[in-house]
C-alpha cells in the first residue's frame, strides 16, 4: 500500500517537473527565442542521454548535461553580450567550431559516464585485496603468537 | 644369669651409631635380654662411655608404644628398666631400617628366663618383699603418670642387683600393649583380642597380669601348661580366671587372698594398687567375692554344645563364624537372652542385629554380610569383648597396632577393610556402656576411618587408616621403605634419595596416605590431580604442587634429584603453554629454576593456575579471532568484498559529480573572462 502511494507520488512529481519544464521552454521560446534556439540545438546530446538514461538518479543525463551546458555557455554569453538576435543565434549554430566545442564537452561527459564504472570496479577489487592482505598479516601474527594449534582448533 | 655375657655373632658387622650418642654392636648379641619381638644387642653411651646399656632391635611391623615412650624416658626409676632413647637405625644385618629402643641393663637376670620352664618357687616373704612391693610401687607411679605397663610376666621381671634383693619391671615399649603377653596373663576381655589388637587398658589389667605372675612365681611353673589358648579362654569364661589358674594348686591360704583379688574377672571388683599396697602393709582385706556372670536357667544349644552365658555363646559364635549359616536365628538368641537370662537390654541389642537382611549380593557378599552379622551378634551378646570379625579380633584402640602388625598379610588387611566398611567399630562403640570422655572422639575417629576406606582414591584407603591410627608408623611404601620415614619432614629427603632422572617420581598409595595423615595442609587437590589420567600434564602439575607445598612447609630448600626426575614432565607442562612468547619466557626461566630445584618457584613459574588460566583464555580468544579472520579472508577471496553493480553505480555517480564540478569551473571561468 505504502509502495503504491510512493509510486503514485513519484509519477505526480515527474509530471509536475515536465509541466514546469514545458512552461519554462514555452516562456523562453516566447521571450528569449535566440537563446532558446541555441540551447535547443546545443543540448541535443543531453536530450538524447535523457531519453536513453534508465538510471533512477539520471547519472548519464547529469554527466552529459553539465558538461554539455558548460560547452554551450560561452556562446550564450557571446549572444547575450552581443545583438542577442535569431540571426546571430543561427550564425553560431552554423559555426563548426561552436559545434565542436559544445559536442566535445558533451562527449567528455559521456566518456566519464562510460569510463568511471570500470574504474570503480578496479578500485573496489584493489580495496578488497588490500583488506585481505592486512587480514592475512593479522592471522599470521596470531599463528606466530599462539602456534599452529590456533589454526587447528579454529577449523 | 651372667650380666656381661654378650655372645659374639659369627659375622663381624660394623657398629651402628644412633643420633651420635649411642653405639650399637650388631655382632654382640644379648639373647637373655631379648623380648619376644625384639633382639637385644650390646650398646654403649658415647656421651659418658657407659657400656652397661643394651639395644632392643625390633623385628616385624608391630609399632612401638608411641603414647608412653616419652613419658617413660622422663621417668627414671630403679623399679623399672630405664629407657634411655628410642628411634630407628639402618641395621647392617639386613640393610633395613629397624625401630630401636635403648635401655639400661638390669643388674640381675630374669626371674624366670623361660615361661615354659620351671624355677624354684618363691616363698611368700620373698614374694611380698622382693617382688610385689617394688612392682606395686612402680605400678602406682606409672598409673600416676597415666601409663599402664601391659607386659608384666615372669620373664620380664629382673633382679635389680646381683644379690637378688629386689626386682624390677622389664621394658614395655618395644611392642603394642599386651602384644607380647601370652593369653594367660590377659583378662578375659583382652585375651579374646589378637595380640596386636589389645589396648593399653587400665591399671586393673596390670594388676591381673601381676596376679598371674605371682601365681607362676609361687608355683615355679605354668599352672595350666596342658591348656591351649582357646581352651584356657573358654575355661576362664566358664569357671572364672581364679578357678582355672589357681584351682587346686598348692598355694598358701594367705596368698590366696591377693590372688583372688588380683584375678577377679570383674574389673570393678578386682583389687587395685591401693588394695594390694594395703595387703602388703599387713592390712587384711575383706575376701573378694567373685560374682559369676548372669547364667541362663536354660542352655542355648549351638554346634552341639550348651551355653549358659552370653559371653560363652558369643565366644563360640565368634570362633565358628565361617560355619554359621542363616539357620542360627538371632531372634531365638534374643528370646533366650530375654527369657532365660532376663537381660532386656541384651535382648533388645540382639533383636537389633536380627533385623538386618542378608538377602542381597553374591556368595562373597553374603558371606561377608553373614560374618558382619555374627560380629554384631557377638557385640550385642558381649559388649565388653573386642570387635571380632572373621579371624580378626581387636578392641577399638587396638585397631591401629593390629593393622600395623598385620599390614603384610593381605587377607588380614582385607578383613580389616571389610569390618570398617560394615561400620563394625561404630556398632561396637554404640554397644559400650559407662563410656569415658574419650568416647565422642573415638566415634569421630571411627567415622573418619570408615570414610577413608570407602574412598579408594590417593590419600585415602586402608593405608590412610594405618597412618592415622599409628602416629609413629613408618611409611611402608616399597619405594622408600628402607628409609624408615616416620615423620613428615623425613619424607622429601627420602623421596629425593630414591628419585632417578628420567624415571617416574616416587609416589604411591602409601606415600600419599602418609602425607595426608601427617601433613596439616590441604593436599587433596594435588592427589586428585595426580590420579587424573584424562590429561598427561595434570598428574605432573598435581605432583609439582604437592612437592612445592611440602617443600615450602618442611624444606629442604633444594631437591635436585626430584627436579631431574620430574624434568620431562615439567618441560611438557611448560611446552603446554599456548602462548609462544610466554612459553619461551617460561622455558628460559625454567633452566635456572631446575638448577636451584626450588619446587615452589618451579610451580609458580610453570604451573601457576592464574597464568595457565589466562593463557587458556587467551588461546580461546585467539582461536575465535583466527576463525573469524579466516572466514573474512575466505569471504574476500570468494569476491565477497566486491559488488560490480554497486561499483558501477558509484562510478556513474562519480562521473556525474565530476561533470558538475568541471562544468561549474568552466562556467565560472567563461563568465570571468567575458567580463
Amino acid at each position: 500500500m505504502t509502495q503504491k502511494t510512493n509510486q503514485s507520488h513519484g509519477v505526480a512529481m515527474t509530471s509536475i517537473i515536465q509541466l514546469l519544464f514545458g512552461a519554462v521552454a514555452l516562456g523562453a521560446m516566447i521571450f528569449a527565442l535566440p537563446s532558446f534556439l541555441l540551447l535547443v540545438f546545443a543540448m541535443l546530446p543531453t536530450f538524447g542521454a535523457y531519453v536513453i538514461d534508465y538510471n533512477p538518479n539520471r547519472s548519464l543525463t547529469r554527466s552529459v548535461g553539465f558538461l554539455n551546458f558548460a560547452g554551450a555557455w560561452p556562446f550564450l554569453l557571446q549572444l547575450w553580450t552581443g545583438s542577442n538576435s535569431v540571426i546571430q543565434s543561427v550564425k553560431m549554430l552554423t559555426d563548426p567550431y561552436a559545434w565542436l566545442l559544445i559536442y566535445s564537452a558533451a562527449a567528455l561527459g559521456w566518456l566519464f559516464y562510460l569510463g568511471f564504472p570500470s574504474l570503480g570496479l578496479v578500485f573496489q577489487d584493489y580495496s578488497a585485496e588490500q583488506q585481505a592482505k592486512s587480514l592475512r598479516i593479522a592471522r599470521k601474527k596470531l599463528e606466530v603468537e599462539w602456534g599452529d594449534e590456533v589454526m587447528d582448533r579454529g577449523h | 644369669m651372667a650380666e656381661n655375657d654378650a655372645v659374639d655373632e659369627a659375622v663381624d658387622l660394623p657398629v651402628v651409631i644412633m643420633d651420635d650418642d649411642f653405639e650399637i654392636s650388631p655382632s654382640k648379641r644379648l639373647p637373655h635380654l631379648d623380648s619376644p619381638t625384639a633382639r637385644a644387642f650390646a650398646a654403649k653411651d658415647l656421651r659418658d662411655g657407659n657400656e652397661y646399656i643394651f639395644a632392643l632391635i625390633c623385628d616385624g611391623n608391630a609399632p612401638l608404644r608411641d603414647s608412653v615412650l616419652m613419658k617413660l624416658k622422663l621417668l627414671p626409676n630403679p623399679e623399672i628398666l630405664r629407657l634411655l632413647e628410642f628411634g630407628a637405625v639402618d641395621w647392617p644385618e639386613d640393610g633395613q631400617r629397624h625401630k630401636v629402643v635403648l635401655l639400661k641393663k638390669p643388674l640381675g637376670g630374669a626371674l624366670m628366663p623361660k615361661l615354659g620352664g620351671k624355677i624354684k618357687p618363691l616363698g611368700q616373704t620373698m614374694m611380698m618383699n622382693q617382688v610385689l612391693k617394688p612392682v606395686a610401687s612402680i605400678l602406682g607411679k606409672l598409673a600416676f603418670n597415666g601409663i599402664t605397663h601391659r607386659a608384666i610376666r615372669p620373664d620380664n621381671l629382673y633382679y635389680g642387683d646381683s644379690t637378688r634383693s629386689s626386682v624390677m619391671l622389664g621394658e614395655c615399649v618395644s611392642a603394642p600393649p599386651g602384644y607380647n603377653q601370652p593369653m594367660m596373663f590377659e583378662t578375659i576381655e583382652s585375651g579374646m583380642a589378637m595380640a596386636a589388637g589389645r589396648h593399653a587398658g587400665t591399671p586393673a589389667d596390670d594388676i591381673y597380669a601381676l596376679g598371674v605372675t605371682t601365681l607362676i612365681l609361687l608355683l615355679g611353673r605354668n599352672p595350666v601348661p596342658y591348656l591351649k589358648d582357646e581352651e584356657l579362654l573358654h575355661a576362664k569364661i566358664v569357671q572364672g580366671s581364679y578357678g582355672v589358674l589357681v584351682g587346686k594348686n598348692d598355694i598358701l591360704q594367705s596368698m590366696r587372698e591377693p590372688l583372688r583379688g588380683m584375678l577377679c574377672d570383674d574389673p570393678a571388683q578386682r583389687w587395685g594398687n591401693d588394695e594390694l599396697q594395703m595387703w602388703l602393709n599387713g592390712r587384711r582385706q575383706a575376701t573378694t567375692r567373685i560374682t559369676p556372670p548372669a547364667k541362663a536357667m536354660r542352655a542355648f544349644r549351638f554346634n552341639g554344645n550348651n551355653y549358659f552365658t552370653t559371653r560363652a555363646l558369643a565366644n563360640a559364635l565368634a570362633g565358628k563364624w565361617d560355619t554359621i549359616t542363616a539357620s542360627v536365628n538371632a531372634e531365638d538368641i534374643a528370646n533366650w537372652v530375654d527369657r532365660s537370662i532376663g537381660d532386656d537390654d541384651g535382648a533388645a541389642a540382639v533383636n537389633m542385629v536380627a533385623g538386618k537382611s542378608l538377602d542381597k549380593g553374591g556368595d562373597s557378599l553374603k558371606s561377608s554380610l553373614m560374618a558382619a552379622r555374627v560380629a554384631r551378634l557377638c557385640m550385642a551378646l558381649d559388649p565388653k569383648a573386642p570387635i571380632r570379625y572373621k579371624n580378626f579380633s581387636a578392641v577399638f584402640d587396638g585397631l591401629g597396632p593390629a593393622l600395623a602388625a598385620n599390614f603384610d598379610d593381605h587377607n588380614m588387611v582385607h578383613t580389616i577393610e571389610e569390618l570398617l566398611l560394615h561400620e563394625l567399630p561404630l556398632f561396637w562403640l554404640g554397644m559400650q556402656k559407662g563410656t569415658t570422655g574419650e568416647h565422642p572422639a573415638r566415634i569421630r575417629l571411627a567415622k573418619r576411618l570408615i570414610q577413608y576406606v570407602t574412598k579408594p582414591r590417593l590419600g585415602f584407603g586402608i593405608e590412610r587408616c594405618l597412618y592415622e591410627l599409628n602416629p609413629t608408623q613408618r611409611c611402608l611404601s616399597p619405594l622408600i621403605s628402607h628409609a624408615g620415614v616416620t615423620e613428615i619432614h623425613q619424607l622429601l629427603p627420602a623421596m629425593e634419595r630414591v628419585a632417578q632422572p628420567g624415571k617416574t617420581p616416587p609416589m604411591d598409595r602409601h606415600i600419599s596416605a602418609f602425607i595426608a595423615a601427617r601433613f596439616a595442609g590441604d593436599v587433596n587437590e594435588s592427589f586428585v590431580a595426580i590420579a587424573d589420567k584424562r590429561d598427561n600434564t595434570r598428574p605432573t602439575i598435581g605432583f609439582l604442587r604437592l612437592i612445592a607445598v611440602l617443600q615450602s612447609a618442611l624444606g629442604p630448600p633444594s631437591l635436585p634429584r626430584l627436579a631431574q626426575a620430574m624434568a620431562p614432565g615439567i618441560k611438557d607442562i611448560a611446552e603446554n603453554y599456548y602462548n609462544r612468547p610466554l612459553r619461551r619466557q617460561v622455558m628460559a626461566q625454567l633452566r635456572k629454576l631446575m638448577e636451584q630445584a626450588d619446587f615452589v618457584e618451579i610451580y609458580n613459574t610453570v604451573a601457576d593456575g592464574a597464568t595457565r588460566g589466562a593463557d587458556a583464555q587467551g588461546f580461546a580468544d585467539a582461536t575465535r579471532a583466527h576463525a573469524a579472520i579466516t572466514a573474512e579472508i575466505n569471504f574476500l577471496e570468494r569476491g565477497g568484498g566486491t559488488d560490480p553493480v554497486r561499483a558501477r553505480q558509484n562510478g556513474r555517480q562519480f562521473a556525474a559529480g565530476l561533470s558538475m564540478f568541471l562544468a561549474l569551473v568552466a562556467v565560472a571561468a567563461a563568465a570571468i573572462i567575458s567580463l
